[in-house]
């Protein structure tokens, strides 16, 4: 066969999202109306089928395609995988959200699968302007779908938000590019490592410069502190449904990228940015738990919920600068953020079931009181999410939670472990407050019985238990794949 | 057969069965399974051999493979007696949740199995990281316990003990995984398993900040002044099975946590801030007293109490000489059976009065005779008459800790005549005196299903008053290690002061 063969093949789950993302929209274009359930079921089709296809070649080696622009390895399948299963969980809830909310557009799940093309791409790029462009593919349908609901003002505001902020940041980000192209001739991440062993730890300004600017540009992307700003409102009012897919697989896949960048390309010349992201890292886990304290809105609760779990997982990239290579706890970046991708998808697999008669959101803390009574396995399921989210045992986002503690510990950042612990214990005061709606007030709550909903929430809550009881698959797989960018 | 998973779990499971019975029959099935799960404990009394091993029903097994974590039980003579008051008092909970809880008694009771299990877990968990589960665990039930069935200020009471306890247990996970990559740095391999990590030797400074930071953890849970405001909250708004359980176990979780684990993993930290944990006690003992003096509310006098009786487990733990630390851990146990049955008389007067202010009642005695000989016998048992357990306890430790901290322990004396004054009091202007509220002339004595809750409780405190012996001979072998452990890191004394702390007329005495 000819490489360009072996080349796709490797890349076959991303060609088929790309490929199904095209079909869909001219199926949009052509069948008006489109039915919804089939539509909706091809896209999970897909989805679902990406995920095989990614699975299938989880154990063989590593390999480059499309001439070193992709790297097909353990790390790019790992975080392939939780943004694959976010976007799963997204359409899991989407389709009985968007017809309640009266947005029933072939274009939406096109978009989704673009998104998760992106998603992918960013995961499996092993050069900049590659990442540069897959981050811009998940980007803009992103801002697209924010504004999917167009009659309605705040979605509109929060996708323009985001799109000027995005694009924003994209061109700080690839100001960076370009400036580590300038000190060393290449923009694939492989030939920048070779640079930097080289010079055996002799970094040019420029390259300082370069990489200084790619941390803000991707800082903006994982909402992290100083550049989270655009997180609450957007959240807040983009459709639940694609918040869920913005707190799963977009954090997944900027995560990816980033660690990629941070972990294995600069290795531990990432240590001169090392005060940066020590401050990053501990200004985002305050202000977000900080921030959550205060929001009656459940969505914008999980907006500073997720600017703060962007903080721990910042904290996780920080031990690995001081620490070098041979740190056994490398694989919390990777198990946290799938930890991460169940809570939130549980989470929002409730949320997206708090709409009212008209349509709109209604995830004001209020409406969930009496859920308990009323509704008691969803609000079982949503306090498992909860309790998970705030680190607590016997679940698994204790047991990241222990991993990620662990990393800054054993990198000797005592500081920032005990900051992330203040933090947390600011953080379980806000995740117990929906129980207190639940359980303890009474009142009629309305969620809409969407059955897919509640499977998601289901599947998720029981992974959730699942792999708090029994992590050790799944800590060994994430601690191979973050070894494997290391070569 | 694994023993001690057994005791462990099968409250949980029997939880979860209590959850999903028919309405009717959750009050006799919760009942039948917390005996079932006593009856299942027992075993664990007559097996335990006080010549044997330190730890006995050891139970190791892998868990984690690639992070060293194990599942590891095992109990030892401190642990057996913690478990056994679990398994004692929860049948007894439930039993007098049946007139208290009006409204969703299997939610109750099944939360209150679980909360059972989980407790159990941190007394037999000989794993920091399985430890720490058990631990985080207990919190969950107690916040829904409170908050769901609670009085007026219950949110409020719930979330401040879950963040006051979370925020403690966050510093301790950090101190824990330290010590989780001090034993690495050391020997090459990953363990969280106490016994490896009792066999590190870390220097004076690591131990100081691993130290401190599980010492804030348990001594708020203890609770210790300052950190102590959590407890008049819970116990006010906690539903009376909350407040006895609470009371009664809960808080032996922190003392235990120094007795298992700060302690003897950090021992040259103990001589170094001992004297100011003592400090603490003893300015608990005397706080709680003298705020409990003051109280109108008959429910937060006895938990200001507790204040002042953990101060004592605490004393006579940092005495580190035989007579203190088992005093202490006697003492645990006194306080859960004194105090719990106090926590359920306040009950019983709440559910027929709806007030726990102490002005609303007065000669009780008339209408509630057997009511008021029951308190009284538990007002003694409090103070520490002789002849009641509280004597046992509160001497031991006072006679321990005079060795090192005379001063300290003069001080502490002086406690009991205060908590004399404030146990005392309360029960005369609530039992003795005229008849004057007219709503309590026709209080009914106590029923049989109360004496039967009551009961019990009045004969352990004879029992561990008058022959506590077969208590003591399990709990001393074990705190002869934990004291021979701790000696290995002093030569005369383990605190600066020393002898010296002695006013000069005493110690020519003395020589």
């Amino acid at each position: 066969m000819s490489p360009v063969m072996d080349w796709m093949l490797l890349a076959a789950p991303l060609l088929l999202l790309a490929g199904m993302g095209v079909v869909m929209m001219v199926m949009a274009a052509v069948l008006r109306p489109m039915p919804r359930t089939l539509s909706w079921g091809v896209a999970c089709g897909t989805v679902a089928l990406s995920l095989g296809l990614v699975a299938r070649s989880a154990g063989e080696p590593a390999s480059d395609a499309f001439a070193g622009m992709l790297r097909i390895d353990a790390y790019g399948h790992f975080f392939a995988c939780a943004a694959l299963l976010g976007g799963l969980f997204a359409l899991l809830v989407s389709d009985g959200y968007m017809d309640r909310i009266g947005v029933r557009v072939g274009e939406f799940y096109s978009l989704v699968l673009f998104a998760l093309c992106g998603m992918l791409g960013m995961a499996y790029s092993s050069d900049l302007m590659m990442a540069f462009i897959a981050l811009e593919v998940m980007s803009i349908a992103v801002y697209t779908l924010c504004a999917i609901k167009r009659a309605d003002d705040r979605a509109v505001e929060s996708a323009f938000k985001y799109f000027i902020l995005g694009a924003f940041s994209s061109g700080i980000l690839l100001y960076g590019v370009a400036m580590i192209y300038g000190a060393t001739g290449t923009t694939s991440l492989t030939g920048i490592a070779h640079f930097l062993a080289a010079g055996h730890g002799d970094v040019p300004r420029l390259l300082l410069l370069g990489g200084a600017l790619l941390l803000v540009g991707f800082g903006f992307k994982v909402a992290s502190v100083p550049f989270h700003m655009w997180a609450p409102d957007v959240y807040q009012g983009a459709p639940t449904a694609v918040t869920a897919l913005m707190a799963t697989g977009v954090k997944a896949a900027s995560f990816a990228a980033f660690g990629r960048v941070v972990i294995g390309t600069f290795g531990e010349d990432a240590s001169h940015w090392a005060g940066g992201l020590w401050g990053m890292a501990a200004l985002t886990m305050l202000v977000g738990n900080i921030g959550a304290l205060v929001q009656d809105d459940l969505k914008r609760m999980f907006a500073y919920s997720s600017i703060a779990h962007a903080g721990y997982l910042l904290m996780a990239l920080s031990s690995v600068t001081t620490a070098g290579e041979t740190h056994p706890a490398l694989g919390s970046l990777a198990f946290y953020i799938l930890a991460y991708t169940f809570m939130n998808a549980g989470a929002f697999a409730v949320l997206s079931q708090m709409t009212d008669a008209h349509g709109a959101d209604a995830t004001h803390i209020d409406r969930l009181s009496g859920l308990g009574k009323k509704h008691p396995m969803v609000a079982l399921g949503l306090s498992i999410c909860l309790i998970s989210l705030a680190g607590l045992p016997p679940t698994m986002g204790f047991v990241g939670k222990f991993y990620l503690f662990s990393a800054a510990v054993g990198a000797g950042q005592l500081g920032l472990a005990v900051v992330g612990a203040i933090g947390a214990a600011a953080g379980v005061y806000y995740y117990l407050r929906p129980m207190i709606y639940m359980y303890m007030r009474e009142g009629e709550p309305e969620l809409a019985s969407d059955g897919r909903a509640r499977l998601a929430l289901a599947i998720t809550t029981a992974l959730l238990l699942a792999f708090g009881l029994m992590p050790g698959p799944v800590i060994e797989w994430a601690d191979a794949s973050v070894r494997s960018v290391l070569g | 057969m694994p023993l001690l998973s057994l005791v462990t779990f099968l409250p949980v499971a029997l939880a979860l069965l209590v959850a999903v019975m028919p309405k009717e029959a959750a009050r006799s099935g919760a009942l039948a399974a917390s005996l079932v799960v006593f009856a299942a404990s027992l075993p664990l009394w007559f097996g335990y051999d006080p010549a044997g091993a330190e730890y006995q029903f050891v139970e190791k097994h892998p868990w984690i493979e690639s992070w060293g974590v194990g599942y590891h039980l095992g109990l030892d003579g401190v642990s057996l007696l913690l478990v056994l008051l679990t398994t004692a008092l929860t049948p007894l909970i439930l039993l007098a949740g049946f007139s208290g809880v009006h409204e969703k008694y299997r939610g109750y009771a099944a939360l209150m199995l679980a909360l059972e299990g989980a407790m159990i877990g941190t007394f037999v968990s000989l794993d920091t990281f399985l430890f720490y589960i058990f631990w985080e665990l207990v919190l969950l039930p107690m916040y829904f316990l409170i908050g769901i069935w609670g009085g007026e200020r219950r949110i409020y009471a719930a979330v401040k003990l879950f963040v006051y306890t979370v925020a403690g247990s966050l510093l301790m996970l950090v101190a824990l995984i330290g010590l989780y990559w001090a034993h690495y740095e050391q020997t090459g391999a990953w363990s969280t398993d106490l016994g490896d990590l009792l066999a590190l030797t870390l220097s004076p400074d690591t131990q100081k900040w691993m130290f401190a930071f599980l010492a804030i953890a348990f001594a708020i849970k203890v609770p210790m002044f300052p950190v102590h405001t959590w407890l008049p909250d819970a116990h006010v708004e906690a539903p009376t099975g909350g407040s006895v359980v609470l009371a009664g176990v809960m808080l032996k979780m922190g003392t235990y946590g120094f007795y298992r684990f700060a302690m003897p993993l950090f021992p040259d930290a103990v001589t170094a801030y001992g004297p100011v944990l003592i400090g603490l006690a003893v300015t608990g003992i005397l706080y709680g007293a003298l705020v409990a003096l003051v109280q109108d509310d008959v429910k937060k006098l006895v938990a200001y109490s507790s204040v002042s009786h953990l101060g004592y487990v605490m004393l006579g733990l940092f005495a580190l000489n035989a007579p203190g630390v088992s005093g202490a851990i006697f003492q645990m146990l006194n306080h859960g059976v004194s105090t719990g049955a106090l926590f359920f008389l306040v009950g019983v007067l709440y559910e027929r009065r709806h007030t726990r202010a102490i002005a609303d009642y007065g000669g009780l005695t008339k209408v509630m005779p057997k009511f008021a000989l029951i308190f009284m016998i538990m007002t003694f048992s409090s103070i520490g008459l002789p002849g009641l357990n509280g004597f046992v306890g509160e001497f031991m430790i006072l006679i321990g800790s005079f060795q090192y901290a005379p001063m300290w322990t003069v001080a502490a004396a002086t406690g009991v005549i205060f908590g004399a004054a404030y146990m005392l009091w309360v029960f005369q202007r609530m039992m003795f005196g005229p008849l004057k509220n007219e709503a309590n002339r026709n209080l009914p004595d106590l029923s049989a299903r109360e004496l039967t809750y009551l009961m019990p409780l009045v004969i352990l405190a004879f029992v561990l008053g008058i022959y506590p012996q077969p208590f003591l001979d399990r709990i001393n072998p074990s705190v002869e290690r934990f004291v021979a452990r701790m000696e290995e890191h002093f030569d005369e004394s383990p605190y600066s002061c020393g002898n010296a702390c002695l006013p000069s007329w005493l110690s020519k005495e003395t020589h």
